[in-house]
């Protein structure tokens, strides 16, 4: 059953000048995957779209044309986004941005306080969420103190704490070390909810994703299975990419 | 560390007030309260009642000594706008010269009186407010304005208001350490590259401000939620707010000064 459906969409910022031409994909409950595409390929366009922060403004120039995106059977509109951002979980590259209360448990009961959850089933949200990425020893730490690592894992404990059935990363590994990108991957694998994960670092698309979408100039160039996919050299190279660094003879 | 990351760490400081201070552990109401009856009673007392204000001084210093609070570390901090306080009541000395009493050979007038008088309610307020801030926190006094039923959307305005602050302060400092990397041995910033940096640093930091709101968005704030919780308001507030406020109108309403002073002229 599909749990997001992508139909026909294309956008511009500018009149005449698409960043996204005719994009169709649908995402199936339990599927990780991967989306990948050089610099400006459209990638974050997507993302913002699926989540409405992007909405066609005529008056801006920007256009959605006749496409649409539905998110669990509804489609997206502005009418529609409280509902569809409590089925979708997205977790900024930037976890700065992410993270703006004083301290992390607070953070982390954000959205179930804005949504109106009762004061106990806010905590026993925090909690699970903070358990679930493994940081709830830092519940009652400022976010400022966190380093790289645990604050990418709070990141995504703010939005677990909503229970959402779609998670979206944007680059989840970009600027941390190794022990630290492997503690993040390690919780990311352990997570049962529908996953999309935008990234540059196509060893970590190969390592979680099962399927992958490459997008180059706005257009989806191929959709299928990552193996497949992301070992294949002059398909990459075509588009800009290079092959993952695992797979590099 | 430089002024601007000095600066941050204050705001950071402030977000939840310093919870090893005696007063952090009263209701942020309670603080609130005090506060605001304490600047009522403050800015209420007439231009030439030096005594009144003194009292109100020696109330403020009894205040910091039992919170723990320091009073020089204010004046080290906002020295700037005590300086602006004294051009406040400057013109008072030259437009009203009635002579009151002489020291010395020192004529005192009736406008230097209310210049002093000026000033002190001014720097009376400001070390007031920097205790409120301090003890109570960001996030407690928009609790306590929250239980005052100020209407959500104003206390989220002062809110993201207050973290555009430190947003601007903080890609401020970002800017100003670029700049410093790669203008060796200068001191300050070159009039001529004032314009761009500070242009520069007003778009990063709205930049980041917006995408920021998108995150709060993207976790279901709409600026009619007011998200600060709201504590219980204990006995220990309860007293807390009683012994203040008790204190302070018999500060404001008994010139204890005037009574000592006419006791040993008697």
């Amino acid at each position: 059953m599909s749990l997001l459906d992508v139909n026909r969409v294309s956008f511009s910022y500018v009149k005449g000048k698409p960043v996204l031409k005719n994009v169709t994909f649908s995402v199936e409950e339990g599927e990780t995957v991967g989306i990948i595409g050089a610099n400006g390929a459209g990638k974050s366009t997507l993302l913002k779209l699926l989540v409405g922060l992007l909405f066609p403004d005529p008056m801006a120039g920007t256009a959605m044309e006749d496409g649409w995106i539905s998110v669990d059977h509804q489609q997206v509109t502005p009418k529609s986004l409280s509902r569809i951002r409590q089925q979708i979980g997205y977790v900024f590259q930037d976890s700065d941005i992410q993270l703006f209360m004083p301290t992390v448990a607070e953070d982390v009961g954000f959205a179930p306080k804005n949504y109106g959850f009762s004061k106990q089933e806010v905590a026993q949200r925090v909690t699970r969420a903070l358990q679930m990425t493994g940081t709830y020893e830092l519940r009652d730490r400022s976010c400022l103190e966190l380093s790289g690592g645990q604050k990418k894992l709070v990141s995504l404990a703010t939005v677990l704490s909503m229970s959402p059935p779609l998670l979206i990363f944007d680059e989840p590994t970009s600027a941390l070390d190794p022990k630290n990108r492997r503690l993040v991957m390690n919780v990311f694998r352990s997570l049962p909810e529908t996953r999309m994960i935008v990234s540059h670092d196509l060893d970590l698309v190969l390592d979680l994703c099962n399927r992958v979408i490459l997008l180059c100039d706005g257009k989806i160039v191929r959709d299928g299975n990552a193996r497949d996919i992301l070992s294949d050299e002059n398909l990459l190279e075509e588009n800009g990419l290079e092959l993952p660094l695992r797979l590099q003879k | 560390m430089n002024r601007l990351d000095d600066a941050l760490n204050t705001v950071q400081r402030m977000e939840h007030g310093k919870r090893e201070l005696p007063f952090s552990c009263v209701h942020p109401l309670a603080l609130f309260l005090t506060a605001a009856v304490f600047l009522v009673l403050l800015t209420s007392i007439p231009k030439n009642r030096l005594d009144l204000v003194l009292a109100m001084g020696v109330w403020v210093y009894l205040y910091a000594l039992l919170g723990k609070m320091s009073i020089g570390e204010i004046l080290k901090k906002l020295w700037a706008l005590f300086a602006l306080l004294f051009l406040v009541g400057i013109a008072n000395p030259f437009l009203d010269r009635k002579v009151l009493f002489s020291l010395g050979t020192i004529p005192i007038t009736s406008g230097m009186i209310s210049m002093l008088v000026l000033f002190l309610k001014g720097a009376l307020a400001l070390i007031f407010a920097s205790f409120l801030a301090s003890s109570a926190g960001m996030a407690g006094i928009l609790s306590a304005l929250s239980m005052l039923h100020l209407p959500p959307v104003l206390i989220n305005v002062i809110y993201l208001i207050y973290r555009y602050l430190s947003l601007m302060l903080r890609e401020a400092s970002l800017v100003w350490t670029a700049y410093r990397l790669r203008a060796p041995g200068q001191k300050g910033i070159h009039f001529g590259t004032w314009g761009s940096l500070v242009g520069m640093m007003l778009i990063r930091s709205m930049d980041r401000a917006a995408r920021l709101y998108q995150s709060m968005e993207l976790r279901g704030y709409r600026p009619q939620t007011a998200f600060v919780t709201r504590g219980r308001f204990d006995q220990k507030s309860l007293l807390y707010l009683a012994v203040c406020l008790a204190t302070l109108l018999l500060v404001r309403f008994v010139p204890v000064f005037s009574f000592i002073g006419s006791f040993m002229v008697d």
